[in-house]
């Protein structure tokens, strides 16, 4: 996982190890997702859909911007698709409808994301919910982490946050079957494909699971051309932690999609308008196979204008700041990940706008 | 993780060093450290484990001393984590000193889930410890199982350094100059009820809200990585939490939320690949959030909860960390000698060491 930045709570001044006064300038944040009406948590229809909604506040008590890291979920064990959605910069974090389980997590095992989510004082941060279960309501609550940066007298600092957030071509994304998978009777094999949207690559750093039964997996890109594994694979023992019984307080399974990092040291680049083929033999148990590939998207930004100009509108960035803006724009777009990372690791973004 | 939470780990010293022409060479220095593990001792007495008798019964409470001696090459300690098991898995608190230096690192006694971990998912802290040849910590401990007898252990783990000299110093120096330590803040349990004090935490009734407030010492700020929880009920432990900062008022949630679902997680058992174990809270991943959260000193923040079962709730939270020390506002002086820990050290060891912390503190402060 890559965290922005923290402020470092110790500085050195004059040569001496100081308490940093600007580390009082964020907080921590739990931002609950509510329905229209605020109630905490939601309730969704058996088979229907709903949506929560994190709203960030407007500067209140001088708190501003918020960044989440991870987001949690409990559905009290009832099955959940999601999609979630930031109108401001109009960023989708998926392709599809992602089930719960894949995208979020719980503690003590949040789901790992490569990427955090920014969001502007005045915004929402939406999640599209489909009651997976055809009987009964489900109750859900979504908790996003975080902080929020405390801005006032600090707008020269905020508007180059904001502009650096706002140029910024990367962001948290996950990718599921363009078809929501059937059951897939024991022994059988069945194909699903993942079409990677025509604006935007595709990083990859982890294939998550939560189908709860073993099966074989082979992975191909590029439609059938590139297959990245040399034969099926078990996609219990060697891809991913197909689940595990967690008894205790609190019972629950964890999936794969809470187990944090990635399934390799590296990460795999998918183009952008490729289509991703997963060929799927299932074990001895019928199961609908439930799995995404998690990552980050990197956008060409065919409607960057647009976003941005939307974006800047959403963040009130101030015409005075804006040299300085540009400035952390453009070092934004050289490095656009910040710091971590994998020593020897490709960079999957060079140039703006490189690549195809 | 570690590296972006901005933590002050101590560097590992080098096994390989570049050599001439390119080559790859192994570092002479690197045998200057080993590994340790160490016992925590009952006083007096060499006993490795205290049986602690029945919480609020007499003889509830113990001490054990982790001593550091100067001897077969043996130097300074410096600890990553402290292991613990007790009957059973039967709770109890632990509140560890330094007080040859006056460090503190926790403002309450602190459930031992919270403390210590296992071998398999050793805890997590902000920072080592670090504790100097022929100086000691001091962990007093007290069975918070109410009716059952409760026999405890610690195990510290970390590196011993065996160097001596110039190199030694230097390091001393630079830990006694060091402003940070790692830290512990609990609830504050001044004025509790006798009940409360012999579970080790905060009682509140059953469909009742309480504000529970936990202070930050006057003697620094605290830089919060994480919140654990090791709470009880006889029910499903349903309680919402919400946390507000006393002094400004800002809450760090937006709503009231679950602690059970969303904060922090208590003790878990863990079966299936790749092994069986229990994972304590202690031991859960670093950090809460991916940043951290500064505390401001003699700042009381407040935990507000609503025990939603029908049962009442033992409230035991706490924020961990490392605690930024201000040593000139309300800290006893770190090196202040005299009281009954250090005046055990002079005893025991014949060799000057008092008048050496005293000689460093001259240098460092």
């Amino acid at each position: 996982m890559r965290w922005s930045r923290d402020i470092p709570a110790l500085v050195i001044a004059n040569g001496r190890l100081c308490r940093n006064g600007d580390k009082f300038a964020q907080k921590w944040f739990w931002a609950a997702a509510k329905d229209p009406s605020g109630d905490f948590p939601i309730t969704t229809l058996a088979g229907g859909t709903s949506i929560a909604t994190i709203e960030i506040p407007s500067v209140d008590n001088d708190r501003g911007d918020a960044e989440f890291c991870y987001f949690l979920l409990n559905a009290g064990g009832s099955a959940i698709a999601v999609q979630p959605y930031y109108a401001s910069m109009d960023r989708k974090f998926s392709n599809t409808a992602i089930d719960g389980r894949l995208f979020f997590g719980r503690l003590p095992f949040p789901g790992g994301f490569l990427e955090t989510v920014y969001c502007f004082p005045n915004t929402k941060l939406q999640f599209l919910i489909q009651n997976l279960v055809t009987t009964g309501s489900t109750t859900t609550s979504i908790v996003g982490v975080g902080r929020r940066f405390l801005d006032t007298g600090r707008e020269r600092i905020t508007a180059v946050r904001r502009r650096a957030a706002i140029a910024k071509r990367t962001h948290l994304f996950l990718m599921g079957p363009d078809t929501p998978p059937a059951s897939v009777t024991a022994a059988a094999t069945a194909t699903y494909i993942m079409t990677v949207p025509g604006d935007m690559d595709f990083q990859s750093s982890q294939l998550v699971d939560a189908t709860g039964q073993d099966y074989n997996v082979r992975i191909y890109e590029n439609g059938r051309s590139n297959p990245l594994m040399s034969a099926e694979i078990s996609a219990r023992d060697f891809v991913f932690s197909a689940n595990r019984s967690v008894t205790g307080f609190p019972s629950n399974i964890i999936t794969a999609g809470q187990l944090p990092g990635r399934v390799c040291n590296f990460t795999h680049l998918f183009k952008r308008g490729s289509k991703i083929r997963v060929e799927i033999t299932m074990g001895s148990v019928d199961a609908a196979p439930v799995f995404a590939l998690r990552g980050r998207a990197i956008y060409y930004g065919a409607t960057s204008k647009d976003q941005i100009a939307n974006a800047e509108r959403c963040a009130n960035v101030h015409s005075v700041w804006r040299p300085l803006a540009e400035r952390a724009m453009a070092e934004a777009l050289r490095a656009p990940f910040g710091g971590g990372g994998f020593e020897g690791e490709i960079p999957a973004v060079g140039v703006p706008g490189g690549g195809t | 993780m570690l590296a972006t939470c901005g933590l002050l780990q101590s560097e590992d010293i080098p096994a390989l060093l570049p050599g001439k022409n390119g080559s790859v060479c192994v570092n002479p220095d690197k045998s200057l450290i080993k590994w340790r593990w160490q016992n925590l001792i009952v006083i007096p007495g060499s006993a490795t484990s205290i049986t602690l008798q029945a919480a609020g019964s007499a003889g509830d409470t113990g001490t054990l001393m982790l001593i550091v001696p100067d001897s077969n090459g043996l130097g300074d300690f410096e600890i990553c984590g402290f292991l613990a098991t007790s009957t059973s898995g039967r709770r109890f608190t632990i509140m560890l000193e330094q007080t040859d230096i006056d460090r503190k690192f926790m403002n309450q006694p602190l459930s031992n889930n919270l403390f210590a971990g296992t071998s398999l998912l050793p805890p997590k802290y902000a920072e080592p410890f670090f504790v100097m040849a022929q100086t000691t910590m001091k962990m007093n401990v007290k069975n918070i199982t109410a009716g059952a007898t409760n026999t405890v252990q610690l195990v510290a783990i970390g590196r011993q350094f065996f160097d001596r000299g110039e190199s030694a110093e230097r390091r001393r120096k630079l830990f006694l100059a060091k402003k940070t330590t790692p830290y512990w803040l609990v609830p504050d349990l001044t004025g509790a009820t006798a009940a409360d004090a012999n579970n080790g935490g905060v009682t509140v009734a059953a469909g009742a809200t309480a504000d529970v407030l936990a202070t930050v010492p006057s003697y620094g700020d605290l830089e919060a990585l994480f919140l654990m929880d090791d709470s009880t009920t006889a029910g499903t432990l349903d309680f919402r939490l919400q946390i507000i900062e006393g002094t400004s008022g800002d809450s760090l949630m937006d709503a009231s939320i679950s602690g059970r679902d969303f904060v922090f997680s208590p003790t878990l058992t863990v079966t299936g690949f790749p092994n069986s174990g229990v994972i304590s809270a202690a031991s859960l991943p670093f950090s809460i959030c991916g940043w951290t959260h500064l505390f401001r000193r003699s700042t009381p923040t407040v935990l507000r909860v609503t025990n939603n079962d029908a049962s009442d709730l033992v409230f035991r939270p706490c924020f961990g960390g490392r605690m930024i020390l201000y040593p000139e506002a309300g800290l006893v002086n770190p090196l202040t000698m005299g009281d009954s820990n250090s005046q055990f050290i002079a005893k025991t060891y014949p060799s000057p060491i008092v008048d050496y912390l005293k000689s460093l503190r001259k240098e460092c402060f």
